[in-house]
């Protein structure tokens, strides 16, 4: 009998546990190793399973290394990558993308020093398109524009037939910020975090 | 009576380990319309650009496997069967007790017959 009890308070704190383990699993964070990861939504009425709209964004993207300029001159450096509309599961209306840097107030997207008591912090910019030094000063990135809402800058909006679509994202950091640095103090990694956001509209009436 | 109890044990572990991805898979069946991408990148100490190189992708990439895209649907067929697994779990833990209450009973019949 004893020992059933303490199966039976074991069982329960194991259960306990899983339910910690979910709550911590809820929340999608840049720690998730394995891929790409998906924004989803659901519609009501869906059955199990089912859900309106999958997008796919990147789980990680890479500068690379960066050099210190010897002059005080602009040395961008690029990355792409995309964002896909993996699934669209629904007849009307759009899903709409909208990306910020949820730990900037000011609107900027940022790498921040890890590991050290006073991080030096390297500002990058987003274009919702291929860019290099051929073109790039033809475009303003998404966070000079100055449109930001809510939930950040508007990305794009993918079509209730656009299944399939990808929209090019390209992200500039230029390394004349580290022109006269102490590369001593600014050595190390850097990590920052874009979140996106997607938000389904139907439209009535089509 | 001794593999009885190896049996519960093993039960018990299955069980507990069938609840945690029973859990998480609940959680990450359910939608989230947000999500986030690390940007990273690193400094060498002592690298000084000896050249402008103006344009400079060589370094940079992006981590992006397709492979290990989960749909809504694959998620579903996880929880289910890590549901099912943990009901028969839970089926073979019953059925060992009332096999060793059943045996006990026996037992006690047997020591208290004259």
């Amino acid at each position: 009998m004893k020992t059933k009890k303490i199966i039976a308070a074991l069982l329960a704190g194991v259960l306990g546990t899983t339910a910690v383990v979910s709550a911590s699993a809820a929340t999608l964070t840049n720690e998730n190793p394995d891929g790409s990861t998906e924004i989803t939504a659901r519609i009501e009425g869906a059955g199990p399973g089912d859900v309106s709209y999958v997008i796919t964004i990147p789980d990680k993207v890479d500068f690379g290394t960066l050099t210190q300029p010897e002059t005080e001159t602009d040395s961008y450096k690029y990355i792409g990558f995309i964002v896909v509309a993996t699934q669209l599961n629904f007849e009307k209306g759009a899903v709409s993308v909208y990306v910020k840097d949820s730990a900037a107030a000011d609107g900027q997207f940022y790498i921040k020093q890890k590991d050290v008591e006073n991080p030096f912090t390297i500002s990058y910019d987003a274009f919702e398109r291929v860019v290099d030094d051929t073109n790039r000063e033809e475009f303003i990135p998404m966070n000079q524009s100055g449109d930001i809402g809510e939930y950040g800058y508007h990305l794009c909006s993918f079509a209730a037939s656009a299944e399939g679509s990808k929209q090019d994202v390209t992200l500039a950091l230029n390394q004349k910020q580290l022109y006269a640095q102490n590369l001593d103090e600014i050595a190390g990694d850097y990590s920052g975090t874009m979140t996106f956001h997607s938000d389904l509209t139907t439209l009535s009436g089509e | 009576m001794k593999r009885i109890k190896i049996i519960k044990a093993f039960c018990l572990l299955f069980v507990a380990v069938c609840s945690i991805v029973f859990m998480t898979s609940m959680t990450a069946f359910a939608a989230h319309t947000d999500g986030n991408t690390e940007v990273v990148a690193h400094i060498e100490n002592g690298t000084i650009e000896t050249t402008q190189t103006v344009t400079d992708n060589a370094n940079a990439s992006v981590t992006d496997d397709e492979n290990n895209i989960s749909t809504g649907d694959m998620i579903f067929v996880s929880a289910a069967i890590s549901f099912i697994l943990l009901l028969i779990s839970l089926f073979v833990l019953i059925i060992c007790n009332k096999y060793n209450a059943h045996t006990e009973i026996r037992r006690n019949k047997i020591n208290t017959t004259p």
